[in-house]
């Protein structure tokens, strides 16, 4: 048998679905829209993270404005649809200020985190000397509890949003590199690293080329599960003085300020707290949904099982 | 240095040292993975090496590719002594030397697609990017894989497909050697036949030279011209594949020939390659002896004195056993 008669052969997969080059982001995007309920999670931090932005033109009341006449009403009060506070401030109008603080106290120290991990993981890997020093250090931070840990390096740095998010980057930095590194690490023993290795490939494409997509979405999947850790701690911290200072409009301050009210009026403690728990349920779900389209073993299947049988924009490969 | 010989190794060592346990009390065992090797591969052959799990041939493999760095010892490439260069002229040579590994799926970068993975070495020596990708066109094509698929994902493909792909990108280069470890272990009986036959028909039509690693002797006598037998980091016997198949002189290589033979009522290679690792195991002897000492029926006195160095006993067979030393 010669090379050249030899017939070409196609891969397993039926020729009928045959999606053209697609790029990873293509794949995030089939897979979030085709899942109903990574869709929903997605439509939800979309809304939060809108509420945030456009938040002067979309409330009611300015957050802080007081009609102390209506003090503790529940819901449904006219004109206040979400109820009023102990001082009489529109919740609704709070809730919607209040994404601004929570997004920015609870997702973006994870990003933060997550930016300055995956770099320290992979490296640390990498070269193990390095990597036995990061990791040993990592676990003088793992010797704490995170919110202990978040409370001593604000307590240091002082109260303020901008320290508050510092100190949850640090303490977010050993627990996600620790992923990323043992993620790496186990990558680092597979053929493909050697094939590179083989072909002259330097470090830093090795690790940022090859390696960086087998582990990127350990470390996402990681990020959205955390999120939640973080808005309650960031919530903790303020609460503690810490943080932001009241009266700004912050979920977690919001949550510990109606706890003295719970038996007059629960809904100032829970309508904040209930608003904690769908972000952190959305980041949740929306992880779990981002692990299987970030892998191409799954993401296929993902796509071809959900493409509904005319859905003809497939076959344009 | 004969003008013949891609590549000369000589008297090449390495040993793994595994340490175990944390910080403080740490607990050292080391394993000598090559012991004392010298060889030479020829332009155009097909040098085969068997030997059982463990017999340290990955690891003379990737010395040879300075894969890993040896303790001692010399590797010469056409020539050049390898463990002389700097990183960056070892560059150079990489271009020239490939591998190609046992499990197809591993050795390529699943969150690539087929053109990438293929495309990568070329694209590491500067080839242009539109070049890179109707040379991969070309390289796929060449094994027998449509080029037209290559957007999809390496665990789309069959492992014998894989197989192909690792070759393509292999040969991306325009390497003159390839060291194969155990190329078609991890495959099906039927689709070895296919992988070897590409295999060698490349190796005819781009004249290569390949270091084919393999637990079973009878692939190796088949495909390759001359083989040498390892075990535990020696090599024990070399000759012509046929002449070590047809007659193995060190009683190594006829135990190990005889449970690869003793199964052939079902050839499954696994189940020899099992019966050689029991012979791998036994033999606990450190020291200066006979490696083969504590299993081989034939011992005498004097294996437990030295270890018998590797001696030609006739045109082109080397054999590491006193039986044979007549000195
Ligand atoms: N990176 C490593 N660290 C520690 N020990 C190693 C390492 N690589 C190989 N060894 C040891 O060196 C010896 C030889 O291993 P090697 O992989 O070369 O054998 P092999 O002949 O290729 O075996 P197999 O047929 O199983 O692939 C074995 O005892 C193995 O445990
Ligand atoms: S040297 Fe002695 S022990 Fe070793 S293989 Fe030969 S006969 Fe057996
Ligand atoms: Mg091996």
């Amino acid at each position: 048998m010669s090379v050249t008669s030899m017939a070409t052969t196609s891969p397993v997969p039926s020729q009928r679905f045959s999606p053209a080059r697609r790029s990873n982001l293509y794949f995030v995007w089939r897979g979030v829209l085709g899942d109903p309920v990574a869709r929903i999670a997605a439509v939800i931090i979309l809304l939060l993270v809108l509420c945030a932005i456009f938040a002067p033109y979309l409330a009611p009341f300015p957050p802080n404005e007081a009609d102390p006449a209506l003090r503790l009403q529940g819901l449904g009060t006219p004109g206040h649809l979400l109820g009023l506070d102990h001082q009489g401030r529109d919740i609704l109008s709070r809730l919607i200020y209040g994404a601004r603080l929570t997004l920015l106290s609870g997702v973006v120290p994870v990003i933060l985190g997550a930016a300055i991990s995956i770099p320290l993981g992979l490296i640390g890997a990498w070269y193990p000397r390095l990597g036995e020093v990061v990791m040993r250090v990592m676990d003088v931070f793992f010797a704490f509890p995170m919110a202990l840990l978040a409370i001593m390096l604000a307590a240091l740095m002082g109260p303020g949003l901008g320290n508050m998010m510092i100190a949850l980057v640090v303490t977010l930095i050993p627990y996600n590199t620790r992923v990323v590194y043992a993620a790496a690490s186990q990558e680092r023993e597979l053929a493909y690293i050697e094939a590179a290795k083989a072909m002259a490939t330097s470090d830093l494409k090795i690790l940022f080329v090859e390696m960086l997509p087998n582990v990127v979405a350990a470390s996402v999947v990681y990020s959205c599960t955390i999120v939640g850790a973080v808005v309650i701690t960031a919530a903790g911290l303020s609460f503690l003085g810490l943080g932001v200072q009241p009266p700004i409009a912050e979920w977690g301050i919001m949550t510990s300020e109606g706890r003295s009210y719970v038996f007059v009026a629960p809904h100032i403690a829970a309508l904040p707290g209930l608003a904690i728990t769908v972000l952190v349920m959305a980041f949740n779900l929306l992880g779990d949904s981002l692990r299987d389209s970030l892998d191409p073993k799954t993401r296929l299947q993902l796509v071809k099982h959900r493409a509904a049988p005319s859905a003809d924009d497939e076959g344009k490969a | 240095m004969s003008a013949q010989n891609l590549i000369e190794v000589r008297d090449l060592n390495k040993a793994f040292t595994v340490r175990r346990g944390a910080f403080f009390r740490r607990t050292t065992a080391s394993t000598k993975a090559v012991n004392n090797v010298s060889l030479d591969i020829r332009k155009g052959e097909i040098l085969g090496c068997v030997g059982g799990s463990g017999s340290g041939k990955s690891t003379l493999g990737r010395m040879i590719l300075r894969l890993i760095e040896p303790d001692s010892g010399e590797v010469r490439y056409d020539g050049q002594n390898l463990g002389a260069l700097s990183q960056e002229e070892m560059r150079g040579f990489r271009r020239r030397m490939q591998i190609v590994f046992q499990d197809p799926l591993q050795s390529l970068n699943p969150r690539r697609t087929v053109a990438e993975n293929v495309e990568r070495p070329l694209l590491n020596f500067g080839t242009p990017k539109a070049v890179a990708r109707r040379r991969v066109e070309e390289l796929l094509e060449l094994v027998g894989l449509d080029p037209t698929q290559s957007y999809r994902y390496p665990h789309e493909y069959s492992g014998g497909q894989c197989q192909r792909i690792a070759i393509a990108r292999a040969l991306a280069l325009e390497p003159e050697f390839l060291f194969l470890d155990e190329p078609v272990s991890a495959l099906d009986v039927s689709i070895q036949a296919q992988i070897l036959n590409l295999l060698g028909d490349l190796q005819k039509k781009l004249d290569l030279t390949f270091l084919f690693v393999s637990h079973d002797l009878k692939i190796v006598k088949q495909f390759c011209d001359r083989t040498i037998v390892m075990y535990r980091g020696n090599i024990l016997e070399t000759g012509s594949s046929e002449a070590v198949y047809r007659e193995p002189k060190h009683p190594f290589t006829r135990d190990f020939l005889g449970t690869v033979l003793h199964v052939r009522g079902d050839m499954r290679w696994e189940q020899a390659a099992e019966r050689a690792e029991d012979l791998e195991g036994t033999a606990k002897l450190g020291g200066a002896c006979c490696p083969y000492v504590g299993n081989c029926a034939d011992c005498f006195d004097a294996c437990r004195g030295s270890a018998p160095p590797l001696i030609e006993i006739e045109n082109q067979r080397n054999v590491a056993c006193f039986l044979y030393d007549h000195r």
